[in-house]
C-alpha cells in the first residue's frame, strides 16, 4: 500500500533515530570511552609507575652489587690466604726430619758396640721409603718405612735381638715409629781369610707412624 | 548504493563497539600482565639487594682481615721459595755438597708439579718440586748434607733415600758410600687471588685494633730444624769391621808397648791443646768482626776436631794400660767434652753478617774476578758460603749483595770450565759486510753456531782478531793473537 502523508510539514511527526540503534550507540560510546579511560589510566599511570619503580630498583641493585662484589672479592682473598695457610701447615706438619732420625739411629748402632758390647754390627744398606697413599678413607696409615740390613759380629741371635731391643728402647728414636719387624736372621760363613770368618746376617724394617702424628697428639692433649 | 536496514545498522554498531572495546580490553590486560611481571622482578631485585646489603655490611670486617693477612703474608711464606727462586735451587744444593763433603754425581731432571690435581682448595695454592740426586760420601758427610738441606731457610723435605755401603775405601782411605736421595721443595705464586681489591685509607686502617686482633689470631707456621750435636769417635757402621789378621813378628808385645801408647796420648793431647787455643782465637776474631781470618780459623779448628775424633777412635782400642787409660780420660776425653759444648755455644752465638761485611767480601771477590783469578774467586766464594751458611746467615739489607757474590762465583766457574776446554782459534776470515768465519779447534764456524754437541757454547761475534763466545749467560772473548783470557 502506498502511504501519502497529506499533513503540512509543520504538523508532520518528526523522524528520530530508532531507539534500539540509539541505545546501542550510546552504550557503545560509554563502553568505548570507559575502556579508553581505563586503558589510559593503566598504561600511562600504572604501567609507567611500575616501570619507573622497577628501573629505580634496578639502579639501586646495580650500585649495591658493585659494592657487594668488592666485599666478595675481599672474602675470596681471605679464602685464598686461608687455603694457602692450611697448605703450608700440612707441608710443615707432614715433615720427617731425616737427619735427626739418621743421627739417632747411628747413635744407637754405635752405642751397642763401643759402649756396652751388647751388639757390634755393620750395615750394608739403609733405605727410607715414603708411605704410598691408599684410597681407603683416612689416607695413609703409616709415614713410610726405614729398612736396613747388615751383619752382627757373631752368629749369636741374641746380639741381633739386643739391637732390636736397643732400637725399641731408645724413646727419642723409636717415638716416631709404630712397629719394628722381627729380625730376619741367617748365619753367614766366609773363607776369605778375613776376621771374623762368620757373622749373623740380619735385616729389619721399622714402620713410621702416620705423618703429622706429633701435631695431632699435641692438639688432642690441648683439648 | 543499497541502504542498510535498521537491524544491520544495529548489528554494525554493536560489532564496532565490541571490536573497539575488545581491543582496548586486550591492551589493558597486556599492560596489567606487564605490571605483574615488573612487580615480580622487583621482588626478586629486592631480595638480591638484601643479599648485597648483607655482603656490604661485612666489608669493614673483611677489610681488616685482608689487611692482617697481607701484612703477615711475607712472613708466612718465608720458608717457601717463589717460583723464580727454584732456578737457584740446584746452586744451593751444590753449595751444601761442597760444605758437607759429599759429591753429587747425578741430578735427575724434574718438573714443577701443580699439586692437588683435580682437587680444589688448599693443595692447589702450592706446587711441589721433586728432585732426585745421586751422591757419594761418608755417612757423616751424608748426614751433614741432609741436615743442611733440612735446616735451610726455605723448606726442602727429604722424601726418601737409600744408602749402599762402599766395598772398598777411596785413595784417601775414606769409605764413600753410594747414596740416592729424593727431595721435595714447594713453591707458591705471589698472586694470591684473581682480583686484588684496593682498600682505601689502608695505612690508617692498618693501625686499627681489629687488624691487630686478626694478626694475633694468625699463628705463623714454624719449620722444625735439627742441630747436629758434635759427636766424637763414632764408627761408620757401613764400613765392614772384617779385617785381615795382623801378622806381627813381635807378637802382642808391640801393641802394649807403653812408650807407643804414651806417644799416642801425647799426640792427642797436643791436638786438644791446639784446638783449645784455636777456639780462643776464634772467639777473639768473632768479637773483633775479622771475618776473613775468622773463616780460616774456623776451618782449622774443624780440621783439629776431625783429627782428634779420628785419633780417639783408634786410641780407645790401642790404649790398653790402665794408667794410660786414666790419663786419656783425664787429659783428652774430659777436655774434649768441654770443647764440644764450647763449640756448640759458639755456633749459637754467631751473629749475622751485615751489609758492610758482605760488601767487603764482594769487593774481594770482584777484585779476584777482575784479575781473572778464577781459583781465588772460587775459594773466596766458598769461604763466604761457609761463614754465611750459604748466604742464609746475613741481615736482610745484605741479601742483594749475597746474590751478586753468588753470580760472580757462578760466572767465574763458567769461565774457568770454558778455558779448560782448550779452545784454539787457528784462523779468522773477517768481513764487515758479509758473514765472517773463524776456524776454531779445526772447525769452520760462523756466528750463531754451537761449538759443542750439547749447544752450550755459541759463537756470538767474530771480529778481525777475536771471537766472542756465549755460554750459560756469560760472554767470553778470545783474542787470536794472545789466545788469552778476557
Amino acid at each position: 500500500m502506498i502511504s501519502i502523508n497529506l499533513l503540512p510539514g509543520e504538523y508532520r511527526k518528526s523522524e528520530a533515530t530508532p531507539i534500539a540503534r540509539f541505545l546501542s550507540i550510546v552504550i557503545g560510546a560509554v563502553v568505548v570511552t570507559t575502556s579508553l579511560v581505563i586503558y589510559g589510566y593503566v598504561h600511562y599511570s600504572q604501567l609507567r609507575g611500575a616501570q619507573d619503580l622497577f628501573e629505580a630498583t634496578e639502579q639501586i641493585y646495580t650500585n649495591k652489587k658493585m659494592e657487594a662484589d668488592v666485599s666478595l672479592a675481599l672474602q675470596a682473598e681471605i679464602n685464598a690466604y686461608e687455603a694457602r695457610r692450611k697448605a703450608i701447615t700440612e707441608v710443615a706438619r707432614n715433615r720427617i726430619l731425616h737427619s735427626k732420625k739418621l743421627d739417632e739411629f747411628l747413635q744407637v748402632i754405635h752405642a751397642g758396640g763401643e759402649a756396652s758390647s751388647a751388639y757390634t754390627v755393620w750395615l750394608n744398606n739403609l733405605s727410607i721409603k715414603p708411605a704410598r697413599e691408599t684410597r681407603a678413607k683416612g689416607g695413609a696409615t703409616t709415614g713410610g718405612t726405614l729398612s736396613f740390613s747388615g751383619f752382627s759380629e757373631t752368629t749369636q741371635f741374641s746380639r741381633v735381638t739386643n739391637l732390636r731391643d736397643a732400637l725399641k728402647g731408645n724413646k727419642t728414636f723409636y717415638d716416631d715409629f709404630k712397629a719394628i719387624s722381627r729380625p730376619v736372621f741367617k748365619a753367614q760363613q766366609w773363607d776369605d781369610g778375613l776376621e771374623p770368618s762368620s757373622a749373623g746376617k740380619f735385616s729389619f724394617e721399622l714402620t713410621f707412624k702416620p705423618l703429622g702424628w706429633a701435631s695431632e697428639d699435641k692438639s688432642k692433649k690441648a683439648k | 548504493m543499497t541502504r542498510l536496514t535498521e537491524k544491520q545498522l544495529l548489528l554494525l554498531t554493536i560489532g564496532i563497539t565490541v571490536l573497539i572495546a575488545g581491543g582496548l580490553g586486550f591492551l589493558i590486560w597486556s599492560d596489567l600482565r606487564t605490571i605483574e611481571e615488573l612487580k615480580a622482578k622487583k621482588v626478586d631485585l629486592d631480595r638480591q639487594i638484601d643479599g648485597a646489603e648483607k655482603e656490604i655490611a661485612l666489608r669493614p670486617d673483611r677489610e681488616y682481615r685482608v689487611i692482617a693477612n697481607r701484612e703477615i703474608s711475607d712472613r708466612e711464606v718465608a720458608f717457601l721459595p717463589e717460583e723464580e727462586e727454584i732456578e737457584t735451587f740446584w746452586e744451593v744444593l751444590e753449595g751444601f755438597a761442597d760444605d758437607s763433603g759429599v759429591v753429587i754425581s747425578e741430578i735427575a731432571p724434574s718438573t714443577i708439579q701443580r699439586s692437588g690435581r683435580g682437587k680444589k682448595g688448599a693443595e692447589s695454592t702450592i706446587s711441589t718440586v721433586p728432585q732426585v740426586l745421586s751422591l757419594r760420601g761418608t755417612v757423616d758427610e751424608f748426614l751433614r748434607f741432609i741436615n743442611m738441606i733440612e735446616n735451610y731457610e726455605r723448606i726442602i723435605n727429604v722424601s726418601e733415600y737409600s744408602l749402599s755401603a762402599a766395598e772398598a775405601p777411596d785413595e784417601d782411605q775414606k769409605y764413600r758410600h753410594g747414596l740416592r736421595l729424593a727431595l721435595t721443595t714447594f713453591t707458591y705464586s705471589k698472586k694470591i687471588a684473581s682480583t686484588i681489591v684496593s682498600i682505601p685509607k689502608y695505612e690508617e686502617k692498618r693501625e686499627h685494633a681489629e687488624v691487630k686482633k686478626w694478626l694475633s689470631r694468625i699463628k705463623l707456621q714454624e719449620k722444625e730444624t735439627y742441630t747436629l750435636p758434635a759427636v766424637a769417635a763414632r764408627r761408620d757402621p757401613f764400613v765392614s769391621i772384617r779385617r785381615r789378621p795382623t801378622s806381627d813378628e813381635n807378637g802382642p808385645q808391640a801393641n802394649i808397648d807403653p812408650e807407643y801408647q804414651r806417644l799416642i796420648i801425647d799426640n792427642i793431647v797436643d791436638l786438644v791443646t791446639s784446638l783449645q787455643q784455636g777456639l780462643t782465637l776464634e772467639e777473639e776474631l768473632m768479637r773483633r768482626g775479622d771475618l776473613w781470618r775468622l773463616t780460616a780459623q774456623r776451618k782449622e779448628n774443624r780440621d783439629y776436631y776431625t783429627q782428634i775424633s779420628d785419633a780417639l777412635m783408634s786410641a780407645t782400642k790401642e790404649i790398653t794400660i790402665a794408667e794410660l787409660k786414666d790419663r786419656l780420660k783425664k787429659e783428652v776425653l774430659v777436655p774434649f767434652e768441654a770443647i764440644k759444648k764450647r763449640m756448640e755455644e759458639m755456633r749459637d752465638r754467631n751473629p749475622k753478617l751485615n751489609a758492610e761485611q758482605v760488601q767487603e767480601w764482594l769487593a774481594r771477590i770482584t777484585k779476584a774476578f777482575d784479575e781473572k783469578n778464577w781459583g781465588g774467586v772460587e775459594s773466596e766464594g766458598r769461604a763466604f758460603r761457609e761463614t754465611s751458611k750459604n748466604g742464609q746467615h746475613v741481615k736482610d739489607d745484605a741479601k742483594d749483595l749475597v746474590q751478586k757474590i753468588f753470580e760472580l762465583q757462578r760466572q767465574a766457574k763458567v769461565i774457568d770450565t770454558f778455558f779448560k776446554r782448550r779452545i784454539e782459534i787457528s784462523g779468522i776470515l773477517y768481513s764487515p759486510r758479509a758473514q765472517s768465519v773463524a776456524v776454531i779447534n779445526g772447525k769452520q764456524m760462523t756466528v750463531g753456531e754451537a761449538l759443542d754437541a750439547e749447544g752450550t757454547i755459541i759463537v756470538v761475534d767474530i771480529g778481525e782478531d777475536y771471537v766472542i763466545f756465549e755460554t750459560e749467560g756469560v760472554e767470553i772473548r778470545i783474542d787470536q793473537k794472545s789466545q788469552g783470557k778476557k
